[in-house]
């Protein structure tokens, strides 16, 4: 019998996790890792491990083949690009503190497309192998140009099979046109809601009346198309986050039982305020306290909800092929199957790389909309868009499930080579993937029953639980 | 460094080949320790209150990786055959 490579990591309880690179996993001691690292496995050590997806007989049979299958799958990203970031005007009727995004007063001139622009885009648009495309709208405020906004989504319909159209906005400013835009089904909004009317004033608006007019606005939003089709973001400051209860109450008031916490991003324009040095840890602990309240929340019976991001990452331990979401996923390809074209027609691998040229602290541009994507630069970028061969993430229990973020890192440290447990990324998803597995391996009745929510499953699966000793 | 007192522990004839590559890993994850191995064992040197059991554990753990690392190559190397030719 060949036993596939098994990375480990202790857990609080001292027991071990240990896992394979096609993302299987099970629980057990330090003498069994003693005994596998000793070549000395018991008979029910090798039954353990050839059920459980970590070994085969010979090459070829089933338990090679889909272990084979299982990495395959947790590696394949779609080719084809079908998702486009637009940016049709930089102007912007707020002013939030710490908007990473670039922008300009709401009057300034030139900075909206040009109508030679807008013909690039759609040239560009036009010019995709992909059947589908998914177009997201950003600024500035891109309501700002709705002329814009419905040139695009006509061009769309017309040339692919399927379309889909969201538009990050800060929905301040909601006008009978617009209205009238979201109407289509295939038209969803992406805003921000910070948590209660108080702390949106504070951090966003600086004025009330203006944070209950965004309310009005989504309240508005969901009474007229329900709230399937909005998807609203906190951006979490660390050092002074809303009260949880309020927060989960603020969305539960617009019917988003789904909430996406997200530690300000400190590139870009909000890199203007300092940074402190303990963000990882803190955030670690918030984000833990966070998912241990919405367990004991739920316990009780009130509608469930889910943290967006815990609830994706517990998906990619359980399943193969949640590869979808770019901010978790290996490998990472830049430019591949998403794109950033900026208000001047440069494109961007990300929205973050697409801050840090405008800061002037990279350029990581990788064409531009009129002559199309330099396969040179992105294949540079590209060339570290794994986590299998980084000499840290080969040894860690959390690899299969992790990423790579390799523009985070840039912009975070001007290169891609530090030791992972330097940085952002890794401490982040270290801390996130501790909490997950230590759910995951509870058997306390109420974490369970969260646990099956958020993963969709029936009831939670005792043998999650089980330590092979 | 050499003013700290030094720990060391041995490994058996199976791990003997992973110690270099085990100490080097160890050196940048633990800047503030020195870390050497002499063929048959790692010796840690720092402050006492540094040389935790959990740091033993942890240079224990890093041979091990080394070795399960080092030992699969060719087993990865098979499976990306298999894959991509």
């Amino acid at each position: 019998m060949e036993v596939w490579p098994l990375r480990f990591r202790a857990g609080a309880d001292g027991n071990l996790l240990f896992s394979n690179e096609a993302g299987s996993w099970f629980r057990s001691t330090d003498d069994f890792l003693d005994r596998y690292v000793t070549g000395k496995l018991t008979e029910l050590d090798a039954e353990l491990l050839l059920n459980g997806g970590h070994s085969f007989r010979r090459e070829g049979d089933l338990h090679h083949t889909a272990y084979l299958h299982r990495w395959l799958q947790r590696h394949t990203v779609k080719s084809s690009l079908n998702y486009v970031m637009l940016v049709p005007t930089l102007r912007c009727n707020l002013s939030c503190d710490y908007c990473q995004v670039s922008r300009a007063a709401q009057n300034a001139r030139g900075f909206d497309w040009t109508d030679e622009m807008l013909g690039n885009v759609l040239s560009f648009l036009g010019g995709l192998d992909s059947d589908t495309i998914k177009i997201e709208f950003q600024g500035g405020e891109p309501l700002l140009r709705l002329d814009h906004l419905r040139a695009v989504r006509a061009f769309c319909r017309s040339r692919f099979e399927r379309s889909h159209f969201v538009v990050c906005s800060n929905f301040q400013v909601v006008d009978l046109e617009a209205w009238e835009f979201f109407a289509d089904e295939d038209t969803s909004l992406s805003t921000s809601l910070d948590g209660p009317l108080e702390f949106q004033a504070r951090r966003r608006t600086h004025n009330v009346d203006l944070a209950a007019q965004c309310f009005a606005n989504i309240k508005e939003f969901v009474d007229r198309f329900g709230p399937g089709r909005i998807n609203a973001l906190p951006t979490i400051d660390i050092y002074d986050p809303p009260d949880f209860a309020e927060l989960v109450d603020t969305y539960l008031q617009f019917g988003l039982t789904s909430i996406y916490l997200r530690p300000i991003n400190r590139q870009g324009f909000a890199r203007r305020t300092p940074t402190r040095g303990d963000e990882a840890e803190r955030w670690a602990a918030l984000h833990s306290n966070f998912i241990d309240y919405l367990v004991a929340r739920n316990a009780e019976g009130r509608p469930i909800v889910e943290e967006y991001y815990f609830s994706h990452a517990l998906r990619r331990v359980l399943r193969s092929g949640e590869t979808g979401h770019v901010d978790l996923r290996n490998p990472n390809p830049v430019g591949l199957d998403y794109v950033v074209i900026d208000e001047n027609g440069t494109l961007f691998p990300t929205d973050e790389a697409r801050m840090m040229a405008r800061v002037g602290q990279f350029d990581l541009s990788v064409g531009h909309v009129a002559t199309g994507i330099d396969r040179s630069k992105l294949a540079s970028l590209n060339f570290v868009s794994f986590n299998d061969f980084d000499p840290d993430c080969r040894h860690c229990a959390y690899q299969p499930f992790c990423g790579v973020d390799r523009i985070d890192d840039i912009s975070r440290y001007g290169r891609v080579d530090l030791p992972r447990h330097e940085t952002w990324f890794c401490r982040r998803h270290l801390a996130l993937f501790d909490k997950l597995f230590e759910l995951i391996t509870s058997s306390d009745a109420k974490v369970q029953f969260s646990m099956a929510k958020w993963a969709g499953l029936e009831a939670w699966p005792s043998e999650y639980s089980r330590l092979h000793s | 460094m050499s003013r700290y007192p030094s720990t060391r522990l041995e490994f058996s004839s199976d791990f003997q080949g992973y110690l270099a590559d085990a100490a080097v890993r160890l050196s940048y994850l633990h800047p503030a320790l020195a870390f050497t191995s002499d063929g048959t064992g790692i010796s840690v040197t720092g402050p006492d209150a540094a040389v935790s059991t959990e740091l033993l554990r942890d240079v224990r753990y890093s041979v091990y990786r080394a070795k399960i690392d080092t030992d699969a190559a060719s087993l990865r190397d098979a499976m990306f055959r298999a894959l991509f030719g």
